[in-house]
């Protein structure tokens, strides 16, 4: 791999050894992925957070290790634009999600530090929705399975799939090997998808992307087919593809930014195969899950995975209003710090906390593992994401659209009429 | 017991030599989120190998897929001792190839005979990403078994 002088004297920086050391992490990983070279870069998207109850069962050696290293990074300064992955707790209400007084005093303490060495404290696993947007074509360097699908398919921005420690030392370094989907020769489509049924809610778009996920693996699907696609829709189809699947793009003919046509997405090469995807593979998505829920008693409704945008907490806040959730559960709706705040002064956080609605900031379920949800047995959700991860905690999730979640929510259970059960298990509401 | 050994080349995608006993699935995982780094374990629950430990297994998989928590959830893993010996891959995902940068672990690929016809669970694999070769010895005995007393512990992510 080509290194310019200044990259050489950064590696062999005996001075600055944090330096030295992400630039080794950053040519090693570019060498094994066959990168000729750095490149700039100048959009982060990074972790930075105490982990809370993830390193609960951590040893006080790696919890030490955690807490110098976040010291570490952020006793100088950032080199890029940098904005903060979700984080494990909600500042605001951590008490109430059983978060204890010295993770909470660390993150406190991350946001300070956080600040001075010149991060954007977003904490959100939808940087899109709070500033963080990309132009076409732009290098960036991100954190977030789903986020990193959205900036390059949807915004047409170039990123790798990147972990905690590449997306830091972009940051500190302001460089990334050029590799992967970098290059434009990585961004051609692998094969078709022929979708051939509509897909009505966000869920249907999750739907999707949950079913090609698995046929994908690590490819690049090229859907052809739809006509629209709204924020909401690409964050599920995001989410979802790189959930069963690892996705790191994929291309709408017609409607996303390099597919114009078939052959601008495939680069003029020929596609391999086609997929189908119909109403009875919509269907049964769905019931991946929906068959192994036993009951119609739910626990929890979990809405805003990816974090809900505005326009998501608008229709949840019409949907709530007037309306009580049931206290037999549990709503929650994950969002950023930033559209909460917005949410806030236009009124609708107001109504879904009136209503009994928790919204969570800076965080999620899934992350943050409060008592009261992890208690719960069965769920429901509007997001295959959510779903894919909360089933590993043991949980029945049942997947709906967001009207179906919010009615649950009120009812606290699932409709005994409900089309997406099948007859297997005890329905008695155990 | 151990009969012969099976020598296979491949490509070095991240140095080093290690060996263990072979953990083989035709299929993927997410690191984060169907893992739980402090004991080890698979907790996705549709996995074939659920509750069962990677800890000084050599991998053999499609591919990794899922989450940007995949190089986080196996530094963990590494520093708690309960880190996968090697990786064995038909795809490469750039998560796992930054992992195995960070924690010094063996990582290969590219090999041109079918390796889930010719590795099996419990398989003693020795991995050299120097060289680009590794070495089989088929162990019959021990690996279903030991499969299936792992399955049986059936603890918890939580």
């Amino acid at each position: 791999m080509f290194l310019s002088q200044q990259e050489k004297d950064i590696l062999k920086n005996k001075e600055d050894t944090i330096l030295a050391r992400y630039m080794n992490i950053l040519v090693r990983w570019g060498e094994a992925m066959g990168a000729a070279r750095m490149v700039p870069v100048n959009n982060v998207h990074a972790v930075l957070c105490s982990k809370g109850n993830y390193l609960k069962k951590a040893s006080q050696t790696t919890i030490d290790r955690e807490i110098y290293h976040l010291k570490e990074v952020c006793s100088r300064k950032v080199r890029c634009f940098t904005t903060t992955h979700a984080s494990y707790m909600d500042l605001r209400i951590w008490r109430e999600l059983g978060i204890n007084e010295k993770q909470a005093g660390l993150q406190h303490k991350l946001l300070d530090w956080g600040r001075k060495a010149g991060f954007l404290m977003t904490w959100t696993c939808a940087p899109y929705l709070v500033g963080n947007v990309p132009t076409k074509g732009e290098i960036c360097a991100w954190t977030e399975s789903s986020a990193v699908v959205y900036a390059n398919s949807i915004i047409g921005a170039r990123t790798t799939r990147h972990g905690d420690v590449s997306a830091l030392a972009a940051a500190m370094l302001g460089i990334v090997p050029k590799f992967g989907v970098l290059l434009k020769e990585n961004r051609k489509g692998d094969f078709v998808v022929d979708v051939q049924v509509k897909l009505s809610t966000y869920s249907d778009w999750g739907a999707l992307g949950y079913y090609i996920g698995k046929v994908a693996g690590l490819r690049i699907p090229v859907f052809r087919g739809v006509e629209s696609i709204t924020l909401e829709d690409a964050k599920q189809l995001s989410a979802a593809l790189a959930s069963s699947g690892g996705v790191t793009m994929f291309h709408i003919v017609g409607l996303t930014p390099e597919a114009a046509t078939l052959e601008n997405a495939f680069q003029s090469s020929r596609a391999d195969k086609v997929i189908r995807f119909d109403n009875q593979d919509l269907r049964n998505t769905y019931q991946i899950f929906n068959t192994r829920v036993s009951g119609y008693q739910i626990d929890n409704v979990v809405l805003g995975c990816p974090h809900a945008s505005l326009k998501e907490l608008k229709q949840i806040a019409e949907l709530l209003e007037g309306k009580k959730v049931s206290r037999n559960l549990n709503l929650w709706i994950c969002t950023a710090y930033g559209v909460a705040m917005d949410a806030k002064r236009s009124g609708y956080l107001k109504i879904i906390e009136d209503a009994g609605g928790k919204v969570l900031c800076d965080t999620c379920l899934v992350n943050c593992r409060p008592s009261l949800f992890m208690q719960g047995k069965r769920m429901a959700t509007n997001a295959f994401k959510q779903a894919h991860y909360a089933q590993n905690f043991g949980m029945e999730v049942f997947m709906t659209n967001v009207q179906h979640c919010i009615d649950i929510a009120i009812k606290g259970a699932i409709g005994r009429n409900s089309v997406f059960l099948l007859d297997s298990g005890d329905k008695n509401g155990g | 017991m151990a009969d012969k050994e099976i020598v296979l080349h491949c490509k070095k995608v991240v140095g080093g030599i290690n060996q263990g006993k072979a953990l083989i699935f035709n299929t993927t995982l997410s690191f984060w989120g169907e893992f739980d780094p402090f004991t080890g374990k698979i907790t996705a629950v549709n996995h074939p190998f659920f509750n069962q430990t990677v800890q000084d297994r050599v991998i053999i998989m499609k591919s990794t897929k899922g989450s940007s928590g995949t190089p986080e959830a196996i530094t963990l893993a590494c520093r708690e001792g309960k880190g996968p010996a090697a990786f064995i891959v038909e795809e490469i995902d750039s998560l796992l190839v930054l992992a195995c940068v960070i924690n010094h672990i063996p990582l290969v690929t590219d090999f041109d005979v079918d390796l889930f016809k010719r590795i099996k669970n419990g398989d003693l694999v020795k991995v050299d990403g120097e060289d680009g070769v590794i070495k089989v010895v088929r162990s019959t005995e021990l690996n279903r078994s030991s499969a299936r007393s792992d399955a049986k512990k059936n603890g918890k992510f939580m």
